[in-house]
């Protein structure tokens, strides 16, 4: 067994992690909820199918739960990164909590991530990009309405 | 987006769309939900599963993996006090004893370091199966007499014939709750030989009774706190892990957590029951219903546990909201290998629903009347009598839920230039716009609210004031839809103050309702809105002999005393002198009777809701693809609490039903499920969603504080008729299985439905209930995946 543990070294959220004893084939999903403690980035599918673990690598929205953490280099950014360390709401945020119905919200800390990207790319989105962009991220409680509308608005330049 | 949904974390009172107080910790990651949690010293649980769906157990081997280091505890059946749980009956074995039942069935439990060394020891466990046959078919299961319930009851005179019958049999799939938070939860001891199990549930005093009995400890020993829930939708209502974890933790006396992967997810847990239902409308030739015939199947699973009022829901509301004189309905539950079934979101209703608005969509064909008008024509009204015997005593506006359902805006048409997600197929669709057809159809539902047929229906609540702040204490469980924001919103309202906090929720409280059969606002909100009550009269009674006015003239309001003529005395806090004012209150719904031996006048329901909807979709007819375009769904909801969540629940409810309708589908083959991943469960995603109008009426409900009612499970049962009614419109089919998946779609050449008297079947040996279960010829309800056989197109 000991033969298929590892140390790993990641960057997230700004800081360097050194991680001894990992399996060698354990998802960065695993290891920043259970090893780092950074349970924000939620467990849900772990088939890549829903986008509730997504985060930042480089800027960029991936499934964590599909993502080997050994083969992870550059910097990752989790919810925890992302929302203000104040306690306060990013606009983004402040948008798909006020638009409406947010319900369980276990999607919502991948949504706001992927969001964050999406709206990077789609200043001034419409509704059927948004749908289109963001179709990686499942709700089951809402209808996507408010989501939809929070991520639009939050495009606004 | 009308400005009354926008969210405000200041609103206060009913009325407005309050913020839910937990809104920002979830955008922010931090709201810790159940598998988030962890202990120090924590260990991990898991799981070993049947993987036949029928087998006797001739050797099960723990040792290999009670040798692995790392492995803390392995135990099995024969380690459970009393091996046998169950929310309504106790049936199903906590740990397999000597058979298993079904593919996924638990056989042993073990608790390691690290979920993997827990999944390695699961490996080392030795398993002889003696494989045996499954019984697969829920037709089979009826012949051979496993039925768990069965039910038959008439209505007025049955032998009244219609001038116009139209009959069918329709099916429904299984459905799984697919919530995005996986079941998951820590067990710990507390130290005095109980334990103490933190995890997501539905109803925390339904769980401890259940753990209690069956580790043989008094309930007092086992404390169940609520934790962070991602979804439930009556999928938390029977236990999952709770008792594995409980068992564990006492043997090692350590911590131990679970949390169920995906695909574990799917194996263990229970889904929506598949059903086939026929059903037989009577009408006049001017299109009112005389009469309707229906048999209904429930497909229950391995155990009975919770199936029982999922028929007698089924059987009573196969009417839909209509008013019909004469009837003869029969169903029953019954038992399979194919996997557990229960409680899902419109219990038992759904499926009914959808069968009898399906048959409906064909009368109104056969009758050449449209779909919305047979249905005004037939609508219920209050004061109308329900076929199982039962006086519709509350509103009942389905005339006018039909007409608001048809006025909203209509969806812009098809462009010529329409592309990718704007065509049925979405994405890369192969789809042109002059292949696409667009129609639309009216659908109406009706649900039973509150559990039935004399399950408690009763909820406790405290509420405490105290420097011009109330704190609300209530064990109903908080599942993501939304109850302690009304709650607190009520408190607000009732007492005239705006500071107002909801606490966590743990079996140590008073008794709380399950947040069940959409039932949690006018029950636990009932409770929360008396104990605010009478904290306002005693705080106004200290106020009026502390200050000498007349108790009478006083009043609260925007956090101050004030005389009724609007004068204010003093703020609520400076008037209270920091001394806490408190009540505990009970709110009970009226007793309910089961269906048959009911004594006139008691009633089997404690009330009803009612929705409408109109539904546009584009389909193209060759490749089968469906968009659905828009939907406007009108339901009468007593009173708007949060206009926010309840447009959201109702939208989220109808687009479940939506996934029903079109795509949701849990197979199982030889007893043995195929799909274990959301690539091969779809559910619907932000392309499959339509824009979905919500409107309410507000009838406010009798009986209930501020007329609330609740309203969250009837538009999932509302979304597949009104799909497949715009459907069947676009299309011509019949369309009777759903989902309707493309091949469904695509292949049909368009069938009237049905019509004729069936005839008897022709197998003689079949027991009497089949006999009458099977009352069409050719046996179609053995093939629900062919559309293209059964009598609809021989
Ligand atoms: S958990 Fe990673 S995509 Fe679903
Ligand atoms: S709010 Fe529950 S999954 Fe999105």
């Amino acid at each position: 067994m000991d033969d298929e543990r590892i140390s790993l070294n990641l960057q997230v959220n700004g800081t360097a992690y050194h991680v001894d004893d990992a399996w060698y084939f354990e998802t960065l999903l695993s290891v920043l909820r259970y090893r780092l403690g950074l349970t924000g980035t939620k467990q849900s599918c772990e088939t890549g199918s829903c986008g509730a673990c997504t985060v930042l690598l480089d800027g960029r929205p991936i499934n964590s739960c599909v993502a080997l953490a050994a083969d992870v280099q550059g910097n990752v950014t989790t919810i925890e990164g992302y929302s203000p360390a104040d306690g306060s709401l990013t606009p983004l945020q402040e948008a798909l909590v006020a638009a409406g119905d947010v319900q369980c919200g276990y999607c919502l800390p991948g949504m706001v991530l992927a969001g964050s990207a999406f709206i990077a790319d789609h200043p001034n989105a419409t509704d059927d990009e948004v749908r289109e962009g963001m179709c990686g991220n499942l709700c089951r409680c809402t209808a996507y309405g408010s989501l939809i509308t929070g991520i639009r608005e939050a495009s606004k330049r | 987006m009308r400005n009354d949904l926008r969210t405000d974390p200041g609103a206060v009172g009913i009325g407005t769309s309050r913020r839910r107080p937990d809104a920002a910790a979830k955008a922010r990651g931090e709201f810790e939900f159940a598998p988030d949690a962890a202990e120090p010293g924590m260990l991990w649980g898991a799981t070993l599963r049947s993987v036949h769906p029928h087998a006797r157990l001739v050797r099960v081997d723990l040792n290999p993996a009670k040798a692995m280091p790392g492995v803390h505890a392995v135990l099995g059946g024969w380690d459970v006090p009393d091996n046998r749980y169950g929310a309504i009956n106790r049936d199903t074995p906590v740990l397999a004893d000597d058979i298993v039942n079904y593919v996924g069935e638990p056989i042993a439990i073990v608790a390691a370091d690290d979920p993997e060394i827990a999944r390695r020891a699961l490996d080392a466990i030795v398993v002889e199966y003696e494989v045996l046959d499954p019984l697969i078919d829920m037709m089979r299961a009826l012949e051979d007499g496993h039925v768990y319930r069965h039910v038959d009851y008439t209505h007025g005179d049955p032998t009244v014939v219609g001038d116009v019958q139209v009959e069918g049999v329709y099916t429904t799939p299984r459905q799984d709750h697919s919530y995005l938070g996986l079941d998951s939860g820590i067990a710990k001891p507390d130290g005095r030989g109980g334990v103490i199990i933190t995890g997501a549930t539905q109803w925390v005093h339904s769980d401890r009774a259940q753990v209690a009995a069956s580790l043989g400890l008094p309930p007092e020993r086992v404390l169940v706190i609520n934790s962070g829930v991602g979804g439930s939708f009556g999928g938390r209502f029977v236990l999952s892990w709770q008792i594995h974890g409980a068992l564990l933790a006492l043997h090692t006396e350590r911590p131990v957590k679970f949390l169920y992967s995906r695909e574990e997810a799917f194996l263990a847990r229970y889904h929506r029951h598949p059903t086939r239902i026929w059903v037989r409308h009577h009408a006049t030739k001017d299109g009112k219903i005389v009469k309707i015939e229906g048999k209904v199947i429930h497909e229950d699973g391995p155990y009975s546990n919770t199936n029982g009022p999922g028929i007698g829901n089924g059987s009573s509301l196969l009417q839909g909201p209509y008013n019909i004189p004469n009837a003869h309905i029969e169903g029953w539950s019954v038992g399979t290998n194919n996997g557990m079934c229960g409680s899902l979101r419109g219990f038992g209703v759904v499926e009914p629903m959808y069968a009898s608005e399906s048959n409906l969509d064909a009368l109104a064909r056969a009758l050449g009347m449209d779909g919305a008008e047979l249905r005004r024509r037939n609508a219920m009204k209050e004061g109308d009598t329900w076929t199982f015997d039962q006086v519709m005593d509350s509103p009942a506006p389905v005339r006018e839920l039909i007409d608001a359902s048809g006025q909203g805006a209509q969806p812009a048409p098809l462009a010529d230039t329409a592309s990718g997600i704007g065509l049925p197929g979405g994405i890369a669709t192969p789809t042109r716009p002059r292949d696409v057809v667009r129609a639309t159809g009216t659908s109406s539902v009706a649900k039973n609210v509150c559990l039935s047929e004399g399950a408690p229906v009763n909820s406790t609540a405290l509420v405490t004031l105290r420097d011009g702040a109330a704190v609300i204490e209530c064990a109903a469980a908080e599942v993501g839809q939304g109850f302690k924001t009304i709650a607190e919103q009520i408190v607000q309202t009732t007492l005239g103050i705006s500071r107002v906090t909801i606490t966590g929720s743990d079996s140590g409280m008073a008794d709380g309702s399950t947040t069940d059969g959409q039932l949690q606002t006018m029950t636990s909100g009932g409770a929360v809105a008396m104990a605010a009550a009478t904290v306002k009269e005693r705080f106004l009674r200290f106020v009026s002999r502390e200050y000498g006015h007349d108790e009478k003239d006083l009043d609260i309001r925007d956090d101050h005393v004030v005389l009724k003529d609007g004068t204010r005395l003093m703020t609520v806090s400076d008037a209270g002198m920091h001394l806490v004012f408190q009540a505990t209150e009970r709110f009970a719904q009226r007793q309910t009777w089961e269906l048959e031996g009911r004594q006139p006048g008691q009633p089997m329901h404690v009330t009803f809701n009612f929705s409408a909807t109109r539904c546009t979709v584009d389909v193209d007819r060759e490749l089968g693809l469906v968009r659905v375009v828009h939907m406007n769904v009108v339901q009468d909801v007593g009173r708007t609490v949060n206009p926010a969540q309840a447009t959201g629940q109702i939208a989220g409810g109808v687009l479940m039903g939506l996934g029903l309708a079109l795509m949701e589908e849990f197979p199982y083959v030889d007893g043995v499920p195929t799909r274990r991943t959301w690539d091969e469960y779809l559910v619907p995603t932000m392309i499959d969603a339509p824009p979905i109008d919500v409107a309410f009426l507000e009838y406010p409900e009798p009986r209930i504080p501020y007329g609330m009612r609740g309203i969250a499970e009837l538009p999932h049962v509302q979304g597949p008729p009104a799909v497949m009614a715009a459907l069947r419109a676009a299309t011509g089919l019949p369309l009777p299985c759903i989902p309707a998946t493309p091949e469904k779609v695509a292949d049909l050449h368009p069938d009237p439905l049905p019509t004729g008297a069936p005839t008897a079947p022709s197998n003689k040996r079949i027991r009497e209930n089949v006999e009458s279960a099977r009352a069409v010829p050719g046996d179609p309800m053995h093939d629900p995946v062919s559309p293209r056989k059964g009598p609809w197109n021989p």
